[in-house]
């Protein structure tokens, strides 16, 4: 863990001499609405930031801005310094803060240098009542998306934003849920363990109780359904109308809108697409999503710190064990924990099994919206869950990353039969279905120079993963933090230059490669019997406390950077759950990928970038 | 040479397709000696039992002597992330708590499966198990929740 986090020092210093006196760890921001915040709230705000304790944790650090300067300062950092690359933008509501803070939002950016370790942390605090923020999707397009999702969850209004529509609910949805004192329907309490469900006794079925108990308040989101779906459609029309477009709010003659319903696009999971088109030619893209939503972070917050592990692989059910991974960092970070070296090489190994699990899937997709059905590319992942379900018993939804370490052990002779695969039978069966459908010239036709990305734009709109390499970047959070042990393996980031869909599918199979390179090193250090020993150190106990902090870690995964907000208030549960997932910051370049290309080339241009849309709308 | 690739491509797909009746006959001619492996997922049960391959917990019945081997701790209901499990303590007539469970049971509507309950139960009484039919070829007609109830449990 010697990657940096937060601020660097060498940042404060080049921020301090170019703004004296606007940017201090000691800083005390106004609320920028004063008419609710009242004088003493301000002043009370201001003397308990002078403290710097609040944003100095172990292993973390951010800079506390004050709302006005958030624009100059950002500008700032992004021209001078190269931090080009929002990677995250969030928020996390203290209604009741910690003795003296007044309530307020504490808006989060994190920013990073390509090319360069570490990132950056920014805090703005406001009010809670009317909160406002200027907007920066004019200087960074990756905060389109961020923007409107903090403002679905915790209704942040972003001045200037140029689509300010709730992402994942509709118009009119009644509250922001992400605001802690907004409850669910079917509210039970505020955390896990709940109190007992059948009280009266006798046998339990789950529909009849979960709809007759008198704990069960009615239906609280019920209500805005009806009335406000047409609203959502009108928005989105408007929108439609007046993206990318001259005429202000009017459709040229030959133009016309084209609903996709929710289906699987390309893409595992409902995404539902508006298109414009001229004729065949599509003038701008605007995925709904949100059909997916179930409340994952809110969910988080219920949960005991050890229950949100079950739900964290669930985000994205095709790699096994990315998010859980992501999450499980983070709780160490959070408890300074360190783990087991055998635990490590295990966490690597079904990391990058589970890499080429979803490059498979994603290659697969893609063949198969080219009316190429591939079933190489399932029977090759075949062989990887059988070697999944020889160590954890299941063939999806492993479970085996717990905080400290790793859940189990391998069984005795799998490194043996991993090895063999790795070493014999993937490569065989890889390079199978890579010639098939990487020299079909039907193929290229489809995809070379379709949906080009540019390398400035990947980096504007915050893509990554794959997305970010076909355009020549050389990124990758496994080199850019080197966290667990990765910094010891022999591997190479690779890159295509092109940044069109052919580019994009061609790095997930160079990825697969070098997954595979990784594989054979670190399966050959355990059969070396280098690394033995436990495979956890510590485990979370079932309600254990964890010591308030707050903690970002961020892991590479199949898709992208994956990274885990958390904060702890120092109880049972996860005060504030955030997961960056690379499936929703990809889909942010969907409509500039798209634009001039044919509606045929949609589907294509969808499955190479293959959001799933599980973590889209968590 | 242009649609060489396609060609491949095709070669490839029918290659797969007749491996496929291949390995159907060996199977039919050839029977292996060892039991064919199948998964856990194959139509007719598994026949190769991996550990922890259980979808669905259950609660561990000793055979001497014959009671729940649950003790009614209730770390299982604390560490269930859906909060499916629910178990009763037992009582004396006096009121006073009995270490074994009056009720014991899992909503199996609402376990998602994650194997919690059985990796931290102390007493190792709850085991995921593969033995319920989840699934099964009948049609039972319409079903309502407390139907559904009295077949599960």
């Amino acid at each position: 863990m010697e990657s940096v986090h937060g601020m660097p020092a060498e940042v404060w210093e080049c921020v301090q001499a170019r703004f004296p006196g606007l940017l201090r760890r000691d800083q005390s921001p106004d609320l920028n609405d004063q008419e609710s915040a009242t004088s003493s709230g301000a002043q009370r705000l201001a003397q308990a930031l002078s403290r710097p304790s609040r944003l100095q944790h172990s292993g973390y650090e951010g800079g506390l801005v004050a709302a006005q300067n958030l624009l100059p300062i950002l500008a700032f950092l992004r021209d001078d310094l190269g931090y080009t690359y929002l990677i995250d933008l969030t928020a996390a509501d203290y209604p009741e803060s910690p003795s003296p803070l007044p309530p307020h939002i504490d808006v989060v950016y994190y920013l990073c240098r390509i090319q360069s370790r570490g990132y950056i942390t920014l805090h703005v605090h406001i009010a809670r009542q009317h909160p406002r923020l200027p907007s920066i999707s004019a200087e960074f397009p990756a905060a389109g998306l961020r923007e409107r999702e903090v403002w679905d969850m915790f209704g942040v209004r972003f001045e200037g934003h140029p689509d300010p529509r709730r992402l994942l609910l509709w118009e009119g949805f009644d509250g922001f849920p992400l605001r802690k004192d907004w409850h669910e329907p079917c509210y039970e309490g505020v955390h896990k363990p709940f109190r007992n469900r059948f009280p009266d006794g006798g046998i339990p079925a789950s529909v009849a109780v979960r709809r007759s108990s008198p704990s069960v308040p009615e239906m609280s989101v019920g209500r805005a359904v009806d009335s406000d779906r047409g609203q959502t459609q009108r928005l989105l029309w408007d929108r439609m109308a007046s993206a990318d477009c001259t005429f202000q709010h009017h459709l040229a003659p030959d133009e016309r809108l084209l609903e996709v319903s929710p289906r699987d696009f390309g893409a595992p999971g409902t995404l539902r697409l508006a298109l414009r088109v001229a004729g065949e030619t599509i003038q701008h893209v605007e995925p709904v999503v949100g059909c997916l939503h179930r409340g994952h972070e809110k969910f988080g917050e219920r949960n005991t710190w050890l229950q949100n592990l079950a739900y964290a692989d669930r985000l994205d059910p095709i790699d096994g064990s990315s998010t859980s991974l992501a999450y499980c960092s983070a709780v160490e970070r959070l408890l300074g924990w360190e783990v087991p070296e055998r635990a490590q090489y295990i966490r690597v190994i079904f990391s990058e099994f589970s890499r080429m699990l979803s490059h498979l899937w994603v290659v697969g997709l893609f063949g198969q919206e080219l009316g190429l059905a591939l079933p190489a590319a399932s029977e090759v992942r075949g062989l990887i869950l059988d070697l999944f379900e020889r160590a954890t018993g299941r063939r999806r939804l492993f479970n085996v990353m717990r905080p400290g370490g790793v859940a189990y052990d391998l069984p005795k002779d799998w490194v043996l039969r991993a090895t063999e695969l790795v070493v014999e039978g993937l490569p065989r069966a890889i390079r199978s279905v890579q010639r098939s459908l990487l020299d079909n010239e039907i193929v290229r036709a489809r995809s070379v120079g379709v949906g080009v990305l540019s390398s400035e734009a990947a980096v504007a709109y915050g893509v990554s993963g794959p997305v970010l390499r076909a355009c020549g970047i050389s990124y990758d959070v496994r080199r850019a933090e080197s966290y667990g042990v990765y910094g010891q393996f022999d591997f190479e980031v690779s890159t295509r230059e092109e940044g069109d869909t052919f580019a994009r599918i061609s790095v997930r199979f160079d990825e697969i490669w070098q997954s595979l390179r990784i594989l054979a090193q670190a399966l050959n250090q355990l059969s070396s019997g280098k690394a033995d020993g436990r495979i956890q150190a510590c485990g979370l106990a079932p309600l254990m406390r964890i010591p308030s902090g707050e903690t970002y870690s961020r892991i590479e995964a199949p898709q992208g950077e994956l990274g885990c907000y958390l904060v702890s208030d120092g109880g049972a549960n996860p005060y504030r759950y955030h997961v960056r997932t690379p499936s929703l910051s990809n889909l942010a370049p969907l409509s500039a990928l798209a634009r001039g290309a044919r509606i045929a080339d949609v589907p294509v241009i969808l499955s190479s970038i293959a959001p799933t849309q599980g973590e889209v709308d968590r | 040479m242009y649609g060489k690739g396609i060609v491949r491509t095709w070669v490839v797909a029918l290659q797969a397709f007749f491996l496929a009746y291949v390995r159907e006959m060996r199977r039919w001619f050839w029977r292996p000696k060892a039991e064919p492996e199948m998964r856990t997922g194959d139509i007719g049960g598994p026949t190769r039992v991996t550990p922890r391959c259980g979808t669905l917990p259950s609660f561990v019945m000793d055979i001497e002597p014959e009671r729940l081997r649950c003790t009614a701790c209730g770390i299982c209901t604390q560490v269930c992330p859906v909060q499916c499990i629910w178990i009763e303590r037992a009582r004396t007539p006096e009121g006073r708590p009995r270490s074994y469970p009056a009720a014991c049971y899992v909503d199996v509507g609402f376990c998602i499966g994650c194997g919690f309950c059985a990796e931290f139960c102390p007493f190792d009484a709850i085991e995921m198990s593969l033995d319920r039919e989840t699934v099964s070829f009948g049609r039972p007609g319409p079903m309502n929740a407390a139907d559904l109830a009295s077949q599960i449990f």
